[in-house]
C-alpha cells in the first residue's frame, strides 16, 4: 500500500452505470439540447454563486434613504430617553431657530401662514383622507383602501401613545398659530405626510408620475411646517420626526402588505389580484426558463385569471420541434403565501381540523409541494399536467411552476357531458381513491375536457393520504360537477360502475356548503333556481340512507385560535372607537 | 344584507380612520414642578395668572380627557359614583358669567374651596341640587366660576348619582391652581434661554 488513494477517474470508471442511464449522461457537458415531449430542451445553466437571481429585489435608492431616515429618528428618540443632556441640546437648536424666525415675523406673513395652517386642520385631512377612500371604493381597489385605513388606524394609535409619553409643551415663543395638545411628534404633519404617502401608494401608478407626486408631498410638507415653525406652534424636531413618522408607517405599511410587484396599480381594465408579469418580471421570466429550463420562451399570457386566485396562470408560447408549443405555468409569490395563511386560518377557525390545514413556512415550500403533488398524481395514473419543474425568479419570494398546456381543451361546465366524459371523470376519482390521494379542489374550472378525455388540473390543494371524509367529498364534488348541466341519475347510474352506493352516500353524508367549492356552490344555486333541482338533495335520495357526517372538529388549537381572532377583532374595535371619540363622533 | 352590513362596516371604518386623532390624556397635577400639561394651559391662554390642577384624585375619580389647544385648555372627569363626565373645568381668557351669583370673598359654606387664592373673583350658578334619596339618585347640575387676571376658569358640573352632596367638599378638596411664579420658575430651570426668546408671556410674574 503506498498510501494514495484512488483518483476521481478511477473512482469513475469503477462506476458501472446502467444501460439506460450511461448513454444519457455521455458528453452531457457538452449536450446542449434534450428532446421532450416536442419540446425542444436547451442547455440548462446553473446560477453560479454571487450571481443575481432572475429577477433581483435590491433595497434600492428610495429604499437606502428609508432605512437612514428610520435610523437617524430612532437614534433621536433614544437619544432623548437615554441622554437627557442631549435633549436639552436638541431643545436649545430647536429655540435657537424658532427665535431667529419669529424675530423676522410680519403682520402681512403671519397672516398668510395662519391662512396656510388650514391644510392641517381635521377638515382638512379629513376631506383628503375621505376623498382617498372614496376613490379606492371607486376602483375597487379593496386591498389597498384596508392598507390604508390600517395606516391611519396605526399611526392614531401609535401618535396617542407617543404624545403623551414624549409629553413635550409648545415652543417656549410667542405662539401665533393654531395649534392643539403635546409637540413632539407634530401630529398634524405627520398625519398630512401619511395621507400623501397612502394617496401616491395607492392611487397613482408606480413610476415618474409616483415620483412627481412624492416629490410635490415633499415639498408641500417641507413649506408646511416652515410655517408652523414661523408660527412658533412646532419646534423643527417635532416636524421632522412627525413627517418621518408619517411617511414610515405609509411606506411600511404599503411595502409590506401591498407591494407593487403583487399589487400594481392600474387603470386597464381586467383583475388586478394577478401578479404583473410584463416589464422586469415578463424579462426576468423569460430569462430564467432559458436559463434553468433551456426553454426558448416567445410569448407569455396570462389565462384563466377568472377562476384562479391562489396564483397567477401563465400560458407559455415556447419554441417546439414541430413549431411553436404551449406550456403552462403558474407564478407564485409572497401575496399567494400569505393569502394562503390566511384561507388556512380561517378554515381552522371556522371548522377545526377538518384535515391538513398547516401553513406554509415559504413560497418555496409551497411550490415544492404542488410539484410534488403533480409528481405523486401522475405516478398513480390521475389523468392530469405533466410537471416539468420550477423555475427561480427572485430566491425565497417568487418561483414558477411548469407543466404540460392542455391545447383546445375546455373546462368541464363548457363541455359536452357525454357518457364517455361521465366515465372518465369518475375514473379519475377512482385512481385517486386508488392512489391514497385527494385534489380537494374539484369544480368545472379544474376539470379540462379535450375529445371526452378528462385531464384534472390545480393540484395545490392535493394532499397523499387523506382522511376517508376528504376522498367521500371529492367523489361528490366530481358528482355534482358533472350533474350541474345534466341529468343527476344519469351521473348516478354511471358512478355505481366504478363505486359502490355506500361509497356515494359516504360522499353525499359528508358534503356540506363548506366542503363544496364556491364555483360549484355558485352553480348549484343556478340550477335550484333555474328548475328547482336540489342536486345534493337528488343524490342523497338516490344513494341509500346514511346519517349526515360531521365536519366540525374542536380541540384546544382551534379554541386558542378563536380566542386569538376574537381579542385581534377587539383591539380592532377599541381602535375604532378610540378614532371615532378623537374625531368627535363619540 | 350582507352587502349592507359591509357597506356600513365600511363607511364607519373611513369615517372613523379618516377623523382626527385620539386627543392625549394628559395629567395637570399641582405639583411644584409643572408637568408637560400644566406647561401646555399656561401656553394655552397665555394671559393666565393661573391655571386649574388637581392635587390627587377622590377614590372612583378618573381623569377622562385633557385638550389644550390655543385659547382653550379642558379637563374633564368621569367617576362611577356621579356618572360619566360629572367635572369638567375649562380654561379660557374671558368667560360668560350670565346670572351667576359673585361669592364674596373668604371661606363660603356654598363653595368651601381649601385654599384661596388672591385676586380671583368667584361665581356659583346652581341650575338644580336634589340631594340622594333612598332608591333614587341625586343631582349637581350648575357652574363655578373663578375669574382672575388675564384668565377665567369655569367648573361645569353634571353630576347624578348617589354621593352629590358631598361633591362640593371632594372637588374643593382635591381641585386647585398653578400659579404662574411656578410655571417661570420650572422654565427658568429648564431652559433658562428661552425666557429671552419672545416668551414674555410666559414668564411675566401675577399680577398682584
Amino acid at each position: 500500500m503506498n498510501g494514495r488513494g484512488p483518483t476521481d477517474r478511477e473512482l469513475l470508471d469503477g462506476i458501472e452505470l446502467g444501460p439506460r442511464v450511461a448513454p444519457a449522461l455521455e458528453h452531457v457537458g457538452e449536450r446542449r439540447e434534450v428532446r421532450f415531449a416536442g419540446i425542444r430542451f436547451g442547455g440548462r445553466w446553473r446560477r453560479p454563486s454571487g450571481t443575481p437571481a432572475p429577477l433581483p429585489r435590491p433595497l434600492n435608492m428610495s429604499g437606502r434613504l428609508w432605512l437612514v431616515a428610520a435610523v437617524s429618528m430612532m437614534f433621536m428618540w433614544l437619544s432623548i430617553f437615554l441622554w437627557p443632556a442631549l435633549a436639552d441640546w436638541w431643545t436649545r437648536r430647536d429655540h435657537a431657530l424658532l427665535l431667529w424666525l419669529t424675530n423676522i415675523r410680519s403682520d402681512a406673513a403671519t397672516a398668510f401662514a395662519r391662512r396656510a395652517q388650514f391644510l392641517f386642520d381635521d377638515e382638512a385631512r379629513r376631506a383628503l383622507r375621505l376623498g382617498c377612500v372614496l376613490a379606492l371604493v371607486i376602483f375597487r381597489r379593496w386591498r389597498h383602501l384596508l392598507a390604508a385605513l390600517g395606516s391611519f388606524f396605526a399611526a392614531g394609535a401609535i401618535l396617542n401613545f407617543l404624545l403623551p409619553g414624549f409629553g413635550r409643551p409648545r415652543p417656549f415663543v410667542e405662539i401665533a398659530g393654531r395649534w392643539l395638545g403635546p409637540a413632539h411628534p407634530s401630529a398634524v404633519v405627520a398625519g398630512l405626510t401619511l395621507t400623501l404617502v397612502v394617496a401616491g401608494y395607492s392611487l397613482i401608478p408606480e413610476g415618474r408620475w409616483r415620483r412627481r407626486w412624492f416629490v410635490f408631498s415633499a415639498s408641500t410638507i417641507a413649506v408646511l411646517s416652515l410655517v408652523q415653525m414661523y408660527l412658533g406652534v412646532d419646534h423643527p424636531t417635532d416636524d421632522m420626526v412627525g413627517a418621518l413618522f408619517g411617511a414610515a408607517v405609509g411606506v411600511t405599511v404599503f411595502r409590506l402588505f401591498v407591494p407593487d410587484a403583487s399589487f400594481p396599480i392600474s387603470y386597464a381594465r381586467g383583475r388586478k389580484a394577478h401578479l404583473d408579469i410584463t416589464g422586469a418580471r415578463g424579462a426576468a421570466i423569460e430569462r430564467a426558463l432559458r436559463d434553468q429550463l433551456g426553454l426558448e420562451v416567445l410569448e407569455t399570457k396570462l389565462v384563466g385569471l377568472e377562476s384562479s386566485a391562489g396564483s397567477t396562470p401563465i400560458r407559455l408560447t415556447v419554441a417546439g420541434e414541430g413549431g411553436d408549443m404551449h406550456l403552462f405555468a403558474k407564478l407564485y409569490a409572497t401575496s399567494h403565501l400569505r393569502a394562503d395563511r390566511w384561507y388556512k386560518l380561517a378554515r381552522r377557525i371556522l371548522y377545526g381540523s377538518l384535515e391538513d390545514e398547516v401553513r406554509f413556512a415559504s413560497v418555496s415550500r409551497l411550490v415544492e409541494y404542488e410539484d410534488y403533488m403533480l409528481r405523486i398524481m401522475r405516478d398513480a395514473g390521475v389523468p392530469s399536467a405533466a410537471p416539468f419543474g420550477i423555475v427561480e425568479l427572485t430566491p425565497e419570494r417568487e418561483y414558477l411552476i411548469v407543466t404540460e398546456f392542455f391545447d383546445n381543451a375546455r373546462e368541464l361546465g363548457d363541455s359536452e357531458i357525454t357518457g364517455a366524459v361521465i366515465d372518465n371523470a369518475l375514473h379519475a376519482i377512482r385512481r385517486l381513491w386508488d392512489g391514497h390521494l385527494a385534489h380537494r379542489d374539484l369544480k368545472p374550472a379544474n376539470v379540462m375536457v379535450l375529445d371526452e378525455a378528462v385531464q384534472l388540473i390545480d393540484m395545490a390543494f392535493g394532499t397523499a393520504r387523506p382522511t376517508p371524509w376528504r376522498q367521500a367529498v371529492d367523489l361528490a364534488n366530481m358528482m355534482l360537477t358533472l350533474a350541474l348541466h345534466g341529468e343527476p341519475e344519469r351521473v348516478y347510474r354511471r358512478a355505481l360502475l366504478q363505486f359502490a352506493p355506500e361509497d356515494i352516500a359516504e360522499a353525499f353524508a359528508a358534503t356540506k356548503g363548506v366542503t363544496v367549492p364556491s364555483q360549484v356552490r355558485h352553480g348549484l344555486r343556478e340550477r335550484k333556481r333555474r328548475d328547482g333541482l336540489d342536486l345534493i338533495e337528488e343524490f342523497r335520495r338516490l344513494a341509500p340512507e346514511r346519517k349526515p357526517i360531521s365536519i366540525q372538529r374542536w380541540n384546544a388549537q382551534r379554541v386558542r385560535l378563536t380566542v386569538a381572532a376574537l381579542a385581534a377583532a377587539a383591539g380592532l374595535v377599541w381602535l375604532a372607537v378610540q378614532n371615532f371619540r378623537g374625531a368627535g363622533f363619540l | 344584507m350582507r352587502r349592507l352590513i359591509s357597506l356600513v362596516a365600511i363607511v364607519g371604518l373611513c369615517v372613523s380612520a379618516c377623523g382626527g386623532a385620539q386627543l392625549a390624556v394628559g395629567e395637570p397635577r399641582c405639583d411644584s414642578a409643572a408637568g408637560w400639561a400644566v406647561l401646555l394651559e399656561f401656553q394655552a391662554v397665555p394671559s393666565a395668572d393661573l391655571v386649574p390642577c388637581f392635587h390627587g384624585l377622590q377614590e372612583g375619580w378618573e381623569v377622562a380627557g385633557f385638550e389644550a389647544r390655543d385659547g382653550k385648555a379642558r379637563l374633564w372627569f368621569n367617576s362611577g359614583l356621579d356618572g360619566s363626565r360629572f367635572l369638567e373645568i375649562l380654561l379660557e381668557e374671558t368667560c360668560e358669567v350670565g346670572d351667576a351669583e359673585m361669592v364674596p370673598p373668604g371661606r363660603d359654606p356654598r363653595l368651601p374651596l381649601a385654599s384661596d387664592y388672591p385676586g380671583t373673583t368667584r361665581y356659583i350658578a346652581i341650575e338644580r341640587f336634589t340631594p340622594t334619596k333612598v332608591g333614587e339618585s341625586g343631582f349637581y347640575r350648575g357652574s363655578w366660576f373663578f375669574q382672575f387676571a388675564g384668565g377665567c376658569v369655569t367648573y361645569v358640573f353634571n353630576a347624578a348619582g348617589s354621593e352629590v352632596e358631598g361633591l362640593p367638599d371632594q372637588v374643593a378638596e382635591w381641585l386647585g391652581f398653578v400659579p404662574r411664579s411656578v410655571y417661570a420658575q420650572q422654565l427658568q430651570e429648564d431652559c433658562p434661554e428661552c425666557s429671552t426668546g419672545g416668551a414674555e408671556r410666559l414668564t411675566h410674574q401675577p399680577s398682584p
